[in-house]
């Protein structure tokens, strides 16, 4: 199960005026960088790994 | 900027290339060192053609590694775009539009709705990837354009955009707003510019800091034509 904000907390600050757009999308870039790195590289790695399973079990 | 962890390739390169080596010298000099000038050459001979194919597949291998660390930094930024305008400028600024129409108070719209323009500048200099990005938000009330609100400046845009037949980037800019076009210059120094468009003084010689690129659009606001123009080079003001 996941629950979760669909704005988060900063992103409510931001809309509210009490933080600066230039530190929100400083955080928000570096957030999404960060969780985007995770992503991507998570999905490759299932991939080399099925790969290399798929490899293995056609022997 | 995303970053990629360092590869071991060159390590395990370098390992097979002296290993390699190692094996084909044992074998020249198992029966001893070359006495003459030809068994030299011979022996020489015999390591270019094993150097020769060595390099050539380290070449295709770390060539193939810089394509896939390339493609993976691609994919990270693309993912890492759709996160931000989707989850962190689109989310909340919905969530705003959403709180204008459902407010009551006539005096509390207004304020969202100034909110919510200057949300959008903030947002439009902030996702173009631009250095020292500006947008400037216009809004059209009785035939005349004039900033509502915007974003990377210090000192508030004096432009007012006007159908008189003495404003002629006015006269173009409406054009833009009444057949709902948009407007991109690239490089305000190296395209030619449209009708109305022109640089600030001081640009043509590379003398001034100012901008080089460009864009300008329409948007409804509040059932009100107010056209945004992120970064308005066409706007000396």
């Amino acid at each position: 199960m996941m629950r979760g904000q669909v704005v988060p907390e900063e992103a409510r600050a931001w809309t509210a005026g009490l933080l600066l757009a230039t530190d929100y999308f400083a955080n928000a870039r570096r957030d999404a960088v960060a969780k985007a790195s995770a992503a991507i590289r998570g999905r490759l790695h299932r991939a080399r790994q099925a790969s290399s399973e798929g490899r293995g079990t056609s022997r | 900027m995303v970053t990629t962890p360092r590869s071991r390739l060159r390590t395990y390169l370098f390992l097979e290339a002296g290993a390699v080596g190692l094996g084909y010298l044992v074998a020249v000099l198992r029966e001893g060192a070359p006495g003459s000038g030809g068994a030299w050459a011979l022996a020489v001979a015999g390591g270019v053609a094993v150097a020769v194919p060595l390099w050539v597949k380290s070449r295709r291998e770390l060539r193939q590694e810089a394509e896939t660390r390339s493609a993976e930094v691609l994919a990270i930024e693309a993912d890492a775009k759709l996160r931000l305008v989707v989850g962190d400028v689109v989310t909340p600024i919905a969530e705003v539009v959403g709180r204008v129409h459902q407010t009551s108070g006539k005096a509390e719209r207004e304020s969202l709705r100034g909110q919510l323009k200057q949300l959008v500048v903030e947002a439009v200099a902030s996702l173009c990837d631009g250095e020292r990005a500006r947008a400037v938000f216009f809004e059209l009330e009785r035939g005349e354009m004039r900033a509502a609100a915007w974003f990377g400046r210090g000192d508030p845009p004096t432009t007012v955009f006007t159908d008189d037949p003495a404003d002629r980037r006015g006269q173009e800019a409406l054009l833009l707003v009444r057949f709902h076009d948009y407007l991109l210059i690239d490089d305000v120094r190296a395209e030619e510019l449209p009708r109305g468009a022109e640089p600030r003084p001081g640009l043509a010689t590379g003398r001034s800091s100012a901008w080089r690129c460009s864009a300008a659009t329409r948007t409804w606001a509040c059932c009100r034509w107010t056209p945004p123009s992120p970064t308005p080079s066409t706007t000396p003001t």
